[in-house]
């Protein structure tokens, strides 16, 4: 008798319980999903990694969506062209000051589980920003042709955004300039190589999962 | 662990089975995250789903504490698209299209929107602002199918309200909106007003103004339409155009003339409508050939461009003939492999001729290529490393302006395919691939049959449900010497199944008119050949103007798939009309009784038709069809019911025929006739066909050119009922213009009185015809015809109608229509008017030798024809001479010179013959009255001078012109 009750009491808390939404679609480009799920771990392992409490609002969502997709357009190019990337053993030498901070492995294993991430999705995140840098990088910089005179004015245009800066002759910074001129093409390159994706590809996102 | 798995909705588009298979979360298993996302994935993979959500409920269940709910929101596909209210132009396919709307594809929301914004778009081209387009979206949750209906209101069409002209345009404005042929007009006038605007009317201008300038050597002129100015007010359009007319362009050539239409073939720039330094080469590369071509083989061509002044160019080409030659000799030297014969089937060039080929055909560039060609043909056949040189020797032979070709040829070593490995396919595949590829084992090794393999493996795994098949092949060198391995690797992919085959857009077509076509059925393996075999013979059914197919949600990642079918139904009515004239040379005058031996007539003809398609929505057909000439006034309706019982094999007619014809000019028959015919397609080649005929047909008397005698016997009204079969065999290889093959008929009927039949017969008709190529253009073709008529009953004599008559362009040359076999001749009781009176025999036969003649479109044929028509079966003879004036049962024999001419619908044909035993006869000369007036138990003398019979013959030459080759 008293068994039967129990069981009438645990089925009928069972009914009242409500569902609890394990994951849901939250955008899609083309065939590819990026769920819900997704989206809140990126975020909680980017708070880990910049050591700021995580921030799980729509708009932060989108930003971590939007983030995804590209990351995906990319690392989907590089296996279509089945460039060479980093392996999974890369990530080691990135995971190696972020243990640093930490007395020993049982901590650092501890401060994961207290961020609620997992040490293989951890590497997983920066195995995945590495091979996008390093693709980034192979795809879109040969491309660069910088002559001297868009040196040159980039240089006088980053003096005048700068007034205060040291005074420095130009061929003392032209190393320095000419990174920084060719990183900003390449992340231009970038960008609009992504643009020009994201416009052949259908991209949806489930405003719900945003609100 | 996981208790249970819910989908909510519980009805999901897949099959709980293929979701089991497909779904990585299983009851029972521990609930994973990674498995929840994979979840996701596949199912939005599968093209199903717009949403999914997963959700956990706690359980009870002692099988674990959770239960997955999955709950999905579906997708829709593209199912029927349709309208009402076309105004065409467009026309309903065009706009249609304009919708882009694929069938099959995903429906997104807003899809419907941008579909009515890209018809709006089609319809303002064609001048159709005011439109107004409203749609209903049907939705289908059980297959997925969204169909939208559009209902167009076009209201007026805009027509032209002037034209703005910019650019640099050196013509007068009057002029250019002339080319534009906006205005109302007819030819060179123009009336007050404007014409409609309609998108081929827009382009229409826009190019012509483009030819004008163009007429006038502008070749790099721009015409462009800016823009399309639309006035509501007025309901008018004025478009803006933008022309460049650019410099003029003289082409000219030096020392030798072409012909401007030959030169705007030979320069490119007046195609590209562009002047550069690569397009100049090219067209002196080609004016080069074309010299060679005509036996100037070392011409010289040169070019010069200069600019005169302002907007004038001009382009000499400077052309050196230098001495014509001939091609006097191939010679082809170091084969071993192939002989001569086979190699010499795969060059183009050729040597002199007497008719053909004056100079003979030769380019360098042809030589060039017939190298490659034979070098091809030793490759395609393992010979890998094979080399082939080709050489011009001058003064070929010691003779001064004869070149010859010589090719050397280096076969080396032959290569065969040692092993074949098949991987990646099962064992009964692989045993499958390896008896229809072409490489095997002991095989020769080419790279052509490589590339042939790979699409015969493709082919064979995207037809059995393998729509991502790959195949990849690879070569080691054997062991043995000249010998490979070759390693064959399939990955086949996901099979993908039929889940259904969905029908639509039957309006009054019914449903299983349209199912009784399609091939394909549920469970299938998706085969794309079966789904084109279903969608040729919906449109060999007739009754659909566009049979559209497709997978419906075709990229998505699922084992069993939707098969559509769009049908657009065709109009109900077609009809058509003709115009046509007919040359013969056929018996005398229609009052008269000159010329038994024939005249010749010039007939014109009018024809109309109208067809029913469709009937009652099976696809069945009913027409009329009318001709009238001042030979033969000709009516017939019937009914045919293609596909018959729903069997492609079978065809069944109905139909009735009214026939008053003149074409045999011994009487004018008059025929009512019902058939009924089933045709059985036994094979590609063999068709059976059993037919019922019944027929009346009367002699009209006033037109007879008989001896009155005779009328009683042979002009009398006749009822036939015939039952007959006929066998069909045609193995030719084009029935236009045949080159190799076989052709027999066979036809077998009895007339008998259980069939209505007044006159008791039976009646065998044999054709047989064969074709023998001699050579590429060379054939022999010969054909015998046979025909026996064997009265059993009835009314004594077989009638008239009933009879053969022949001779003319088909059967025997020497005789004109329908001349041949026996004739009205003079008796102890007919005074004979020499019109043919048909036979009840025949027996032809004729040979033909065809060639080519000049050039490539005109041929030659040199003929022998004989045979006659016989009074009777046991009066067939091959006798040569004519026994008297009264026996035409002898042999006539004709020999004789035709020319063809190719045309896409078969050559056109012109024979002359002789013949050398062509018949004599005594004919009448003078009128019915006349006639009439002779008494044939008088002597001559006592008879009027008209009845005095007139010794004749038909003419030992003839000529026939017509249409396709004689057999």
């Amino acid at each position: 008798m008293i068994s039967r009750l129990r069981l009438a009491l645990l089925f009928t808390l069972s009914a009242a319980a409500p569902a609890e939404t394990l994951d849901r679609i939250a955008v899609t480009v083309g065939k590819y999903v990026i769920s819900e799920q997704d989206l809140l771990r990126d975020i909680r392992i980017s708070a880990f990694l910049d050591g700021s409490l995580p921030e799980f609002g729509g708009a932060q969502k989108r930003k971590t969506a939007d983030r995804l997709i590209d990351q995906y357009l990319v690392l989907q190019d590089a296996a279509e062209t089945r460039a060479a990337l980093p392996s999974a053993e890369s990530t080691a030498a990135l995971l190696e000051p972020l243990k640093a901070r930490y007395a020993n492995e049982a901590d650092y294993l501890a401060a994961l589980a207290k961020a609620r991430i997992s040490d293989g999705g951890l590497r997983a995140h920066l195995l995945a920003g590495l091979r996008m840098l390093r693709y980034t990088s192979v795809r879109f910089r040969p491309q660069m042709q910088i002559s001297e005179e868009g040196l040159r004015a980039y240089y006088e245009a980053l003096m005048e955004q700068n007034p205060n800066a040291p005074a420095q002759s130009f061929e003392e910074n032209r190393g320095q300039v000419e990174k920084l001129l060719t990183d900003q093409q390449t992340m231009q390159s970038l960008d609009d190589w992504v643009k020009m994706m994201r416009s052949e590809l259908r991209i949806v996102y489930r405003e719900a999962v945003f609100q | 662990m996981i208790a249970r798995i819910d989908f909510d909705p519980v009805d999901q588009p897949l099959p709980r089975a293929e979701l089991d298979r497909l779904l990585p979360l299983r009851t029972g298993a521990l609930l994973r995250a990674e498995d929840v996302r994979q979840t996701l994935q596949k199912l939005f993979e599968t093209g199903r789903f717009a949403d999914v959500v997963i959700d956990a409920l706690p359980s009870s269940d002692a099988a674990g504490p959770v239960i997955v709910r999955i709950s999905t929101t579906l997708n829709f596909f593209v199912g029927g698209v349709s309208i009402d209210g076309i105004d065409d132009p467009p026309n309903r396919s065009q706009l249609l299209t304009s919708a882009k709307l694929e069938l099959g594809a995903p429906f997104a929301d807003g899809r419907a929107t941008q579909a009515v914004e890209h018809m709006q778009e089609r319809l303002e081209a064609n001048g159709i602002y005011g439109a107004k387009l409203r749609y209903q979206i049907q939705r289908d949750p059980a297959t997925e199918e969204a169909s939208v209906r559009f209902q167009l209101e076009a209201g007026k069409r805009a027509r032209f309200g002037g034209v703005m002209l910019s650019g640099d345009f050196q013509r007068p404005m009057g002029n250019i909106v002339r080319s534009t042929r906006w205005r109302r007009g007819f030819g060179p006038l123009t009336f007050p007003g404007w014409r409609e605007v309609t998108e081929s009317r827009v382009q229409g201008g826009v190019d012509r103004v483009r030819r004008d300038f163009q007429k006038e050597n502008r070749l790099q002129v721009r015409v462009t339409l800016d823009n399309l100015e639309y006035d509501g007010k007025t309901n008018t359009v004025k478009p803006t155009l933008v022309v460049e007319s650019g410099p003029v362009i003289e082409v000219r050539t030096l020392g030798a003339s072409v012909s401007r239409g030959r030169l705007r073939q030979l320069i490119p720039i007046y195609e590209e409508r562009a002047v550069d330094r690569a397009l100049l080469q090219e067209g002196s590369r080609n004016l080069t050939n074309y010299f060679q071509a005509q036996g100037y083989f070392d011409v010289a061509v040169d070019f010069n461009q200069i600019a005169p002044a302002p907007g004038v160019q001009e382009i000499d080409y400077t052309i050196t003939r230098n001495a014509r030659h001939t091609l006097a000799g191939i010679e082809i030297a170091g084969n071993k492999f192939f002989d001569t014969a086979t190699i010499r089937e795969r060059i183009a060039i050729h040597e002199a001729g007497t008719l053909r080929y004056r100079y003979g055909r030769y380019s360098q560039k042809m030589r060039d290529d017939d190298r490659d060609a034979i070098r091809e043909l030793y490759r395609a056949n393992g010979f890998r490393d094979a080399q082939v040189t080709a050489t011009t020797l001058d003064d070929y032979q010691g003779k001064h302006d004869d070149l010859g070709v010589r090719f050397e040829i280096q076969e080396g070593a032959q290569w065969f395919v040692d092993q074949l490995g098949i991987e990646g396919a099962s064992e009964l595949d692989a045993r499958y691939l390896r008896s229809i590829i072409r490489s095997g084992e002991g095989q020769p090794f080419s790279e052509s049959d490589l590339a042939a393999d790979r699409d015969t493996v493709l082919g064979f795994y995207f037809n059995n449900g393998y729509p991502e098949a790959n195949f990849d092949w690879s070569q080691t060198e054997s062991a043995e010497s000249n010998r490979v391995n070759l390693r064959y690797a399939v990955r086949p992919g996901e099979r993908q199944f039929v889940r259904d085959v969905l029908v639509r857009g039957l309006e009054t077509t019914r449903q299983e008119v349209a199912a009784s076509r399609i091939r394909i059925r549920p469970g299938d393996a998706i085969s794309y050949s079966q789904i084109a075999e279903t969608q040729q013979k919906l449109y060999d059914l007739g009754i659909f103007s566009k049979v559209q197919t497709a997978l419906q949600n075709p990229e998505g990642k699922e084992e069993r798939k939707y098969v559509l079918f769009q049908l657009d139904e065709a109009n109900k009515y077609s009809f058509n009309a003709g115009l046509g004239a007919e040359l013969a040379r056929i018996g005398g005058g229609v009052t008269s009784f000159d010329a038994p031996a024939g005249v010749t007539i010039f007939s014109p003809r009018v024809s109309a038709g109208i067809s029913r398609l469709n009937f009652l929505g099976i696809g069945h057909t009913v027409g009329l069809q009318a001709r009238a000439s001042t030979l033969q006034q000709r009516a017939v309706a019937s009914y045919q019911a293609a596909q018959f019982t729903g069997n492609e094999n079978l065809t069944f007619t109905v139909s009735t025929l009214f026939d008053t014809s003149r074409d045999v000019r011994t009487f004018a028959a008059r025929r009512w006739e019902g058939t009924v015919q089933l045709a059985q397609r036994l094979s590609r080649a063999n068709i059976l066909q059993y037919r019922f005929v019944y027929r009346r047909v009367t002699i009209d008397e006033n037109t007879l050119n008989i001896s009155p005698e005779l009328v009683p016997l042979l002009a009398q009204p006749v009822r036939v009922g015939l039952a007959s079969a006929s066998f069909i065999q045609d193995r030719r290889d084009n029935p236009t213009d045949t080159h190799r093959g076989i052709y027999n008929t066979v036809d077998l009927g009895f007339a008998l009185p259980q069939f209505g039949s007044v006159i008791d017969y039976g009646r065998l008709v044999l054709r047989n015809s064969t074709y023998h190529p001699l050579s590429r253009d060379v054939v022999i073709a010969r054909t015998l015809q046979f025909g026996y008529i064997q009265r059993l009953g009835g009314i004594p004599k077989i009638p008239l109608g009933e009879r053969f008559f022949a001779g003319g362009a088909t059967s025997h040359r020497g005789f004109p229509a329908n001349q041949a076999g026996p004739r009205d001749i003079k008796t102890e009781t007919s005074p004979g008017t020499g019109f043919p009176l048909g036979g009840n025999a025949m027996l032809f036969h004729s040979t033909e030798l065809r060639f080519p003649l000049i050039g490539e479109n005109m041929g030659g044929v040199l003929f022998h024809d004989m045979g006659n028509v016989y009074s009777s079966i046991d009066q067939v003879s091959f006798r040569f001479r004519q026994g008297s004036y009264q026996d035409f049962n002898y042999m006539v024999q004709a020999a004789g010179f035709g020319i063809r001419y190719r045309t896409p619908v078969g050559p056109i044909r012109v024979d002359f013959s002789y013949s050398p035993n062509s018949p004599r006869f005594v004919g009448f000369s003078g009128t019915r009255d006349q006639l009439l007036a002779c008494n044939p138990k008088l002597p001559p003398a006592q008879n009027p001078p008209a009845c005095v019979g007139i010794p004749q013959r038909i003419n030992t030459f003839q000529f026939h012109f017509s249409l396709g080759q004689t057999f």
